[in-house]
């Protein structure tokens, strides 16, 4: 042995190695090992070996335990000819310093920053090509998330079709899209986040129908002593209908009868349905979601209680398809859930109206000059004055509430 | 030429040093102290000492990635090397180029080299040299049997016959170029006929034989001396170690290199024929005491001298710029 | 996902594409080892770095080719072979040895299709592990992708994670064009999520590793990692950075730089390479033409020095641009 004390380090196998893996040790404490005897087994990433005592001597300690990595260069077993005492043994442990061989460049700790630890964060893999196999550059794709910008809508003029930024822009520039004012800061403890693109879609949206569309509200109650004793005989036959179900029901109906409301305003044309596709307001944890009841005008209050079940859920599980929320022709908010007595909303371009629906609650009611109490229920129309007068959207708004106060035919 | 007894106990002398260097060196390379990549030359002793017995310092070598025993039998500073292995400021490259890029021009060691193959066409541009200033001295290109599969090689070999310059081709066949048998990589499985084919003398020998080796490069100088172009010598050989130091050495069965310490360990081979040539063995474990003496100062002075200041990261670049 | 090494995400896309593609073929020094060895092993090595581990006994001697040391013949052997319809994957061990190979890359499978008149492309992809950091030496530490970057007709990659790592290299494998896959061996080790699959990431798309608006910087390879290191140490500062990766810098994603600058207004291009007709050089040169009115500060570059890469570790770690100096020229930027 070539000093009484040896230190057994952590070896360096191949060329990049920087740290190993004691996987195993072969031999104990007090024992005489030959040189060449298998000592411990390391792992790396590369391979799993043996270490070979270097020299031969006696292990009078083992610093490295099973399972832990060690870097290059740590210590992990000193030997000791016998008459080394175990002080000097010690000693000798506590004054070992071993070698920096790491790969960082000379200045490498940033001041100030904490210690990093060597895994660091793994980048995430960024979704190179977007829906379709569609090509967007890393600062297009922030400009439209920005801007609330649907990039699969934009047209790409870059090498491969490529979306760039100046795409985007161009893009925003015939939408009207701008970008969203930095609050001010303030001393209140305070969390920014970003906008998701969902949430950004939502408000650019809204704040072009509040700005652009004239916007006027029609209101009407419904005595909801009807529609709650047709729910009790239809739970007393075995099914069962939410509110919802013949508010969504009624609104199809009237909607057929009062055409001009469900339609779209496209440019400077009106789109007429022959069917109401209905749009139900859903609040999701991600923000609101108005999934489709399509051709709700034919359907029962049991397949329009099945469909908007399964729509909700799935909307608040994040699995609608496109398909599902897109080109609806009328939209129906109920916050009744919510105990509101009356609410407003806004409409969802291109639709030209929406139906805000309140709680059914406990009222003094005036019926045939008597006042009594029983159960009222809100509603409050938005319409598009650019289309939809306030004598169609009283009418339709009649129809609808007589359909609720007559729910037998429904 | 037989060597006089001095001339073998200093023979002896280097190829002891060039194996306690390079058994030094795999027990440092493991506290992580020693930076980068290490071959070591182990095994190997009796070609470069066979080989650069018969040169002086005008005369010029090659090496290779392998260049430690290379360096010790031409005459360069042991403790300079071992600092320069230890990237220190008083190292022979003054930490600049490391265990492959050791280089003393003024004992005529024109430079280890990281790349298989770099350096014959250099020796043969040193043999035109020599050639031009006629004073009989000649260049040696080492190089492995890996390196015999370059294009630079047989260009190199080509050109010597073409110029009729003296430099001699000294193959070391250890039978590995890196982790791939020779016998895979080589088509022909005769190293020296390839040299052979390019209109040269070549010879095989048995490297592990110091006397072989220098009978045979006696032979390959007379030639070259003589004004009749380059020559060639395929040394027969064994590492008794990997690749580079940290090599798993996957490839070789696991008795292999002890069979070979047995059977192809040049020191004990010299020691064995030491008495016919008048040297005891009392004279040889004199020598070999002193030869571990000088690699413990040589130790403890790499780890003693500082590291290079960080100012000579930009120097000598060019001559000037 | 599964966490991997960039050394397994690599050896990841070569199994994929090799049990996809039965053109595929890879050659090189030790790519399986061990051959003509005492110890019987077929594979006793895998590749020096082991990125090639575990083809040898999945696709046989036959696709999976130990060479012998004969750089200029592994190049020139997968230029040939590609041109006769096969799709090889050269290694080369160190980037280095481009030295000794040069002609093949760059006089020969380069301009194979345009001095041929279109009629035929070289699918070749050429591995290259790269860097200094390690130890290595002058001779085997370099990272020569602007040299390779300057010649036309030659693709060139330069991962920085083990996912782009896997998807690029499955794009090498389909490219018709040479391509020059250069890998930084301090990454090797480094592990990232990576999918099992195949997927592939797209030639001439930077990456946005990092999002800011103050300053943008750029950077290849291992410097990807000590800029991100940079950047969140000036977050505390209130400095934000777009982080931009080129990924592959032949074809270089201009547009994203500009684009960025054009945000940002400021410019840190951090290249491991030599400052002179380096990708640093190239990319301010890029920027200070096409982007000059964008521009609210000098380019800064930060780089080696122009020096061979020293071995001492001392000096090494002096050559190696560190997080700091990359913190240090974007705090420069800012200032103006």
């Amino acid at each position: 042995m070539a000093a009484p004390i040896f230190a057994v380090t952590m070896p360096k196998w191949g060329i990049e190695m920087q740290e190993g893996l004691v996987t195993d040790w072969h031999a104990a404490v007090g024992e005489r090992i030959a040189k060449d005897a298998p000592l411990l087994d390391v792992e790396t990433d590369k391979i799993v070996n043996a270490v070979e005592s270097p020299v031969e001597g006696t292990l009078r300690r083992i610093l490295a335990e099973r399972g832990q990595a060690y870097p290059v260069g740590a210590l992990l077993a000193v030997y000791a000819d016998p008459a080394v005492s175990e002080a000097e043994v010690d000693a000798f442990v506590a004054g070992f310093r071993p070698v920096d061989a790491s790969f960082e460049p000379a200045d490498a700790t940033v001041t100030g920053a904490p210690a990093a630890p060597i895994a660091a964060a793994a980048p995430a893999p960024v979704a190179e090509a977007g829906e379709g196999g569609q090509r967007v550059s890393p600062i297009a794709r922030r400009l439209a998330e920005k801007l609330g910008i649907d990039v699969t809508q934009i047209h790409g003029t870059g090498p491969n079709g490529r979306v760039s930024k100046e795409d985007v822009e161009t893009f925003a520039a015939r939408q009207g899209a701008k970008p969203a004012a930095t609050a001010a800061t303030s001393a209140n403890a305070s969390r920014r986040e970003r906008l998701s693109p969902m949430r950004q879609t939502i408000a650019r949206r809204l704040l072009e129908s509040k700005q652009t569309i004239p916007h006027y509200r029609l209101e009407a109650t419904v005595d909801g002593a009807a529609l709650q004793a047709r729910r009790a005989a239809l739970a007393a036959a075995g099914t069962s209908a939410s509110l919802n179900d013949f508010i969504v029901r009624a609104t199809a109906l009237a909607l057929v009868e009062v055409p001009a409301l469900n339609a779209h305003l496209e440019g400077e044309d009106v789109v007429t349905f022959a069917d109401a596709d209905v749009a139900v307001a859903v609040a999701t944890e991600q923000g609101l979601l108005t999934p489709i009841v399509r051709a709700a005008n034919r359907l029962g209050l049991a397949q329009i209680g099945a469909a908007t079940r399964d729509l909700a859920a799935r909307a608040r599980a994040g699995r609608l398809t496109r398909e599902e929320i897109t080109g609806g022709t009328f939209t129906v908010s109920n916050l009744g859930m919510h105990g509101l007595e009356r609410f407003d909303a806004i409409i969802n371009p291109p639709q030209v109206a929406i139906l805000a629906v309140g709680a059914l609650r406990p009222a003094v009611l005036v019926r045939q000059g008597q006042a009594v109490v029983g159960e009222r229920l809100t509603l409050t129309l938005s319409c598009d004055h650019r289309v939809v007068d306030g004598a169609v959207g009283a009418r339709f708004l009649k129809r609808l509430v007589e359909l609720l106060e007559a729910p037998d035919t429904l | 030429m037989t060597l006089t007894r001095e001339a073998l106990a200093r023979a002896y002398r280097q190829m002891k040093t060039i194996r306690e260097f390079e058994e030094r060196l795999h027990l440092e390379i493991q506290t992580g102290e020693i930076p980068g990549f290490t071959h070591l030359y182990a095994g190997q002793e009796a070609v470069a000492v066979g080989v650069c017995a018969t040169l002086g310092d005008r005369d010029y070598i090659v090496s290779t990635h392998r260049g430690h025993g290379h360096c010790i039998a031409k005459g360069c500073d042991v403790a300079g090397m071992m600092k320069e292995i230890y990237g220190r400021r008083d190292g022979l490259c003054k930490g600049k180029g490391g265990s492959m890029h050791i280089a003393d021009v003024t004992k005529g060691m024109l430079g280890a080299n990281a790349i298989v193959g770099g350096g014959p066409p250099i020796a043969v541009g040193a043999a035109i040299a020599c050639k031009l200033r006629g004073d009989g001295t000649v260049s040696v290109a080492f190089g492995g049997d890996g390196s015999c599969n370059q294009g630079t090689v047989f260009e190199a070999l080509n050109l010597a016959v073409v110029l009729q310059v003296p430099t001699i081709f000294v193959f070391e066949n250890n039978g590995y170029s890196e982790h791939t048998g020779v016998d895979y990589a080589v088509g022909s499985k005769d190293i020296a006929g390839r040299a052979r084919a390019f209109g040269m003398p070549a010879e095989r020998c048995d490297g592990s034989d110091f006397h072989a080796v220098h009978a045979a490069m006696q032979r390959a100088l007379e030639h070259a001396r003589g004004g009749r172009g380059p020559a060639a010598i395929e040394a027969v050989t064994t590492r008794f170690y990997g690749h580079f130091e940290g090599d798993p050495q996957l490839y070789r069965a696991r008795d292999e290199v002890r069979r070979q310490r047995e059977s192809m360990d040049c020191l004990k081979r010299f020691r064995d024929s030491a008495a016919a040539h008048g040297l005891s063995a009392s004279e040889l474990d004199a020598l070999d005491a002193a030869v571990l003496a000088d690699i413990d100062a040589a130790v403890a002075g790499a780890k003693a001298s500082p590291p290079p200041a960080e100012a000579e990261l930009t120097t000598d670049v060019y001559s000037s710029y | 996902m599964a966490q991997k090494s960039m050394r397994d995400a690599i050896n990841d896309a070569l199994h994929l594409e090799m049990a996809r593609d039965p053109r595929v073929i890879v050659l090189g020094e030790d790519v399986s080892g061990g051959a003509g060895g005492s110890s019987g092993e077929r594979e006793a090595s895998g590749g020096i770095f082991g990125v090639t581990k575990g083809l040898l006994p999945k696709f046989g001697a036959g696709r999976v080719i130990d060479t012998p040391i004969s750089e200029s013949a592994i190049i020139g052997a997968a230029a040939g072979a590609a041109l006769a319809g096969l799709r090889p994957v050269a290694e080369l061990m160190f980037a280095d040895f481009v030295g000794v190979s040069l002609d093949q890359i760059f006089n020969q499978m380069a301009k194979f299709r345009y001095m041929f008149g279109g009629k035929t492309g070289c699918p070749a992809v050429v591995r290259l592990a790269m860097g200094a950091g390690m130890n290595m030496g002058a001779q085997h530490s370099q990272t020569i992708y602007p040299l390779l970057a300057s010649v036309p007709g030659l693709k060139v990659v330069i991962p920085s994670n083990a996912y782009d790592a896997k998807g690029l290299m499955l794009s090498a494998l389909r490219d018709d064009d040479p391509v020059m896959f250069f890998e930084h061996k301090a990454l090797y080790p480094r592990k990232g999520e990576v999918p099992d699959g195949d997927y592939t990431v797209p030639f001439g798309e930077a990456a946005l590793v990092r999002e800011g608006e103050h300053v943008t910087v750029v950077a290849l390879a291992r410097m990807v990692v000590f800029a991100e290191k940079a950047i969140d140490a000036l977050a505390k500062d209130g400095i934000s950075c777009d982080l931009i990766d080129p990924r592959t810098v032949s074809p270089l994603d201009a547009d994203t730089i500009l684009e960025s600058v054009e945000n940002t207004g400021r410019l840190v291009v951090v290249d491991e390479s030599p400052p002179r007709c380096s990708l640093a050089a190239d990319i301010a040169a890029i920027v200070a033409s096409r982007g000059f009115r964008s521009l609210r500060a000098p380019i800064e570059i930060v780089t080696a020095p122009h020096t061979p890469v020293p071995f001492a570790r001392e000096l090494e770690r002096a050559y190696v641009p560190s997080p700091q100096r990359i913190e240090q020229a974007i705090r420069k930027v800012m200032q103006e």
